[in-house]
């Protein structure tokens, strides 16, 4: 262990997130899509991003924003939603896509300087001519996903802000009568 | 339902409450086990899932920042890239709890967020408003990678009550 670094980030293994290592990881899910439902795509990265929601509810932030989210609107109209159509059920059945994970090796993808020796040894990928083209095609570049996620990702972040900008949550919380851990920790 | 397409079609009854069969299966009668072979293939490889390498973090020594009630207790954070590829890494807080049985959620200042490329360190500034109610002490908790496995690194959080200079 290195004593210039609080954190050190590492692979399970010298090659475990190489750039061929993160270009199968995308091939892989490029290459599923073609035998899974859209359903089944769709709820597994809903289950995802809800196992991501329990994680992050462990953080200081997280918790933050999850108890000021039961004090609004937010909590009880998508519970209603949540029972009324079915979805906790229907979304809990999926597996957990490793979204954070996935976003992470698409970046590292991304940020590669040996992109292009690792792509080449790799079989273009036609398009699928499952159903057709639904529509005629608009132009779709890598740019335009990235910012789109970036766009998509702030309008999100500004409105839960916003939501729960009035809602109070103590910062410090006393220990309770025998409770030395306080109601947070519990 | 709406939201499985896929197994609605198979759901859905006929006129007289049976299963319509489908055009394939009027002129294959093997085609159910092959169907269900395919179903069943399906998800087995959806359950195993694709594979995403992920990262793992490994705490090399605690986190000791300090400050004063009303004011902020600000230190830096060494992340250092052992992988083979760039990684972005995004640092959380968790609550935080004194030896008085306290509990802080600590508010940082600025998002704690790292792009280290491959093999290199980066120096990330972690600061913390720290609330003037907070009774003075040390304050013990963790700083998480989500998405991340491994160890969440140690932070402590040393608060001091503000000196007030009696000058009369």
């Amino acid at each position: 262990m290195s004593g210039d670094a609080d954190l050190e980030l590492v692979g399970s293994s010298a090659d475990a997130r190489d750039v061929d290592a993160l270009l199968a990881s995308l091939l892989a899910r490029l290459r599923t899509l073609s035998v899974i439902s859209g359903s089944q795509a769709l709820g597994s990265i809903v289950a995802g991003l809800g196992r991501l929601g329990r994680e992050a509810s462990r953080t200081a932030d997280g918790s933050r924003l999850r108890e000021a989210l039961r004090s609004t609107r937010v909590a009880s109209n998508g519970e209603a939603l949540w029972s009324r159509l079915g979805m906790d059920a229907a979304w809990s059945a999926f597996p957990p896509s490793p979204v954070l994970e996935e976003l992470r090796n698409d970046l590292g993808l991304l940020l590669a300087n040996d992109l292009e020796a690792a792509l080449a040894d790799v079989d273009l990928i036609e398009p699928s001519d499952g159903l057709g083209p639904l529509r005629e095609p608009e132009p779709l570049e890598c740019i335009d996903l990235v910012v789109g996620m970036w766009a998509y990702s702030k309008e999100i972040v500004a409105a839960i802000d916003t939501i729960t900008a009035q809602a109070s949550v103590p910062e410090v919380t006393p220990p309770s009568n025998g409770d030395p851990a306080g109601p947070v920790l519990r | 339902m709406w939201y499985n397409s896929a197994v609605a079609v198979r759901l859905v009854p006929g006129a007289n409450g049976e299963q319509p069969p489908s055009r394939r299966e009027e002129n294959d009668p093997t085609s159910a086990p092959v169907d269900e072979l395919t179903s069943w293939l399906r998800d087995l490889l959806w359950a195993l899932g694709p594979v995403a390498p992920g990262i793992q973090v490994t705490p090399c020594r605690i986190v000791t920042i300090s400050g004063e009630v009303g004011a902020i207790a600000a230190g830096s954070v060494t992340v250092h890239n052992r992988q083979r590829s760039a990684v972005a890494a995004r640092l959380s807080v968790t609550p935080l709890r004194g030896d008085s049985g306290h509990t802080w959620l600590p508010l940082t200042v600025d998002d704690v967020d790292v792009v280290v490329p491959a093999g290199e360190q980066r120096t990330a500034e972690l600061a913390v408003f720290v609330p003037p109610n907070l009774p003075a002490g040390v304050y013990r908790g963790g700083i998480v990678v989500l998405g991340a496995v491994g160890d969440d690194l140690e932070l402590h959080v040393d608060v001091s009550a503000v000196e007030v200079n009696d000058e009369r």
